[in-house]
């Protein structure tokens, strides 16, 4: 029986919670009904007091709040120092961080530091219904092989959960709970990181992990210029730009697009593979997608092997036949 | 001068899809070509670069079995100076918690170092917690995801690095530890000369008892977190192919888009 309930490390910037906090919610609402337990989010910055009502409505019962200037900008350091001493005083049977950047590092280093079983960039979770222990499902070699992973003697469970794997709840702004205010006592004096700047990319662009639709290009776009294709695409559908490690090493587009084993891990619902002929490689960075729509010249590409639909074209001739369409349909909904 | 220490991972080649062998429930290693993990490449050439700009040395460590001398050789063929194999029957099967445990505890041992530089992940397990755990076991400063490195003095580092909203430039104290973006640089080839004196080359062999880590906390055993089960995913199948003129598999294509609801 978990005593101390599924604790939930919400990631937020500027006052801004990543979608993977909302997944975790939910997913961790599932959980405690199972174990018949409660919900705590622990939110670290500064100025974030409204985003304790968001927790709540998404699915917790109540809200740490850290509070603090100190917090403001990330810091591995500050956020493991405050996180810890949460976890020492609470004893949080289980508790779940994103597999984003900062979280990672940040459950990384609390793991080692307290003795801590972590398995990360989890993709499903559940309740062994013998032990109770937390079951962590989690890709490994690429998404080749899967993992179920168990911590059976250390508290709490952890473990970093990939954006988009996992259902958030439609959330209910009737719903209440406690917000606890943690008093924050860092000294600036014991800490060894300074943030002497911060580059925020534009609001209005979608990380490739977090998109729900991404449109992708490869080696078959044949240059740089295909791209502008690409991104109408994207665009017009409110998704994201992905792309092959091929049109990556061409120069085509900026590595922080590419998308595979050396690149990013996505889960979208939709993923349109344009001019990409499928490498093993690039296929472990998106075969989770729900929706796989391939367009290749090429009706012998590995990637129709895995396409829901695959769309035998010139893609030079079919993306903006594409566009017009949804321009016109788009438009008239 | 620097000393420079960078941690790197032998896995298996990345155009292999690995199998299980179906007795053991373990990823088939034997007789599998292997590589050095990519980031990892890029740890090991932001280390010769900073040495090659402000002297010093760069030993590259791994932790495995015997056959992992060829990824340290493949280290100093690119022009790193001393490399280090940590090996002990003991620490098979260890978790990130215990693979991180035993490194800091090698570190400790045949340190001091200045810097000690991962790859952002092994592309085997794509954990990213071993950068973390060292830094976690040594309580030094980690910066993780960089993709430049700006300045060094005696006592700093400033670097760039990648998070989920943009980049950010951080200033750490020394000793630290990174772990590397790709595109932090590109690694160079081995050189024939190097490839040969590294082929030469004595590789010291730490175990347990040498570093001082503690065989109960290492292992399959000693390790928090543990293998429940390892499976292949159900196969992804192909679905339907759509073949004609553009105007018209074009205009299908958007309707399957908009079927699946997700605009």
């Amino acid at each position: 029986m978990a005593k101390n309930g599924i604790w939930v490390c919400l990631e937020q910037t500027s006052g801004k919670l990543a979608s993977v906090s909302f997944e975790m919610l939910g997913e961790a609402r599932r959980l405690a009904d199972t174990l018949g337990t409660k919900v705590s989010a622990v939110i670290l910055g500064y100025q974030i007091e409204s985003l304790a009502q968001d927790a709540i409505a998404y699915g917790a019962d109540d809200v740490y709040l850290c509070n603090d200037e100190s917090l403001d900008l990330f810091r591995a350091e500050s956020y493991c120092t405050v996180l810890g001493g949460l976890v020492k005083e609470y004893e949080p049977e289980i508790l779940l961080m994103g597999a984003t950047n900062n979280s990672r590092t940040v459950a990384g280093k609390l793991a080692a530091k307290m003795e801590l079983g972590l398995n990360s960039g989890c993709v499903a979770l559940c309740i062994d219904p013998e032990s109770k222990l937390l079951v962590q499902t989690r890709p490994t070699y690429g998404g080749n092989i899967m993992a179920d992973m168990i911590c059976p003697q250390t508290r709490p469970q952890m473990c970093t959960i990939c954006p988009n794997a996992m259902e958030k709840l439609t959330p209910d702004s009737t719903r209440t709970g406690e917000v606890v205010v943690v008093k924050v006592e860092l000294d600036e004096g014991d800490l060894r990181t300074r943030v002497l700047e911060v580059m925020a990319k534009s609001a209005d662009k979608i990380s490739l992990t977090d998109a729900q639709i991404i449109v992708s290009g490869g080696r078959g776009l044949g240059d740089e210029k295909g791209f502008e294709l690409i991104e109408e695409l994207a665009a017009l559908l409110g998704g994201a730009v992905g792309a092959s490690r091929a049109a990556v090493d061409a120069g085509w587009i900026p590595y922080e697009h590419q998308v595979g084993q050396t690149g990013k891990t996505v889960r979208p619902k939709l993923y349109i593979a344009c001019g990409i002929s499928g490498a093993l490689q690039h296929l472990a960075g998106m075969n989770t997608a729900d929706v796989i729509i391939a367009i290749n010249k090429d009706e012998d590409a590995p990637i129709f092997g895995i396409a829901n639909y695959g769309i035998v074209g010139d893609l030079y001739d079919v993306l903006p036949i594409m566009i017009e369409e949804f321009k016109v349909t788009l438009v008239s909904v | 001068m620097m000393n420079i220490l960078v941690c790197v991972k032998q896995v298996q080649d990345n155009a292999i899809i690995p199998k299980l062998d179906s007795n053991t429930n373990r990823v088939i290693k034997d007789g599998i070509e292997t590589m050095m993990s990519p980031f990892d490449q890029n740890a090991v050439e932001a280390g010769i670069q900073l040495v090659e700009t402000h002297g010093g040395e760069v030993t590259v460590i791994t932790l495995g079995d015997d056959t992992c001398r060829n990824v340290l050789k493949l280290g100093l063929s690119m022009g790193a100076d001393n490399a280090i194999l940590v090996s002990d029957n003991a620490l098979e099967e260890s978790d990130n918690w215990a693979t991180s445990y035993a490194l800091a505890k090698a570190i400790q041992h045949a340190g001091p170092y200045d810097l000690i530089i991962c790859g952002k992940q092994a592309i085997d397990s794509d954990s990213a917690q071993v950068a973390t755990g060292i830094a976690g076991h040594m309580d030094i400063p980690v910066v993780t995801y960089i993709n430049s490195i700006i300045e060094v003095t005696d006592s700093k580092i400033v670097v760039q690095r990648v998070s989920a909203t943009g980049e950010e430039i951080i200033e750490a104290t020394l000793p630290a530890i990174l772990s590397c973006e790709k595109t932090l640089n590109v690694p160079r080839y081995p050189t024939l000369k190097k490839t040969r004196k590294a082929n030469r080359a004595e590789i010291p062999v730490l175990d347990c008892v040498t570093i001082g880590a503690d065989i109960e906390k290492v292992g399959a055993q000693g390790s928090p977190s543990k293998i429940l089960k390892l499976y292949t995913p159900e196969p992804r199948q192909s679905g339907e192919v759509i073949k004609g003129v553009a105007a018209e598999v074009a205009k299908i294509a958007v309707q399957k888009i908009l079927d699946l609801k997700v605009i």
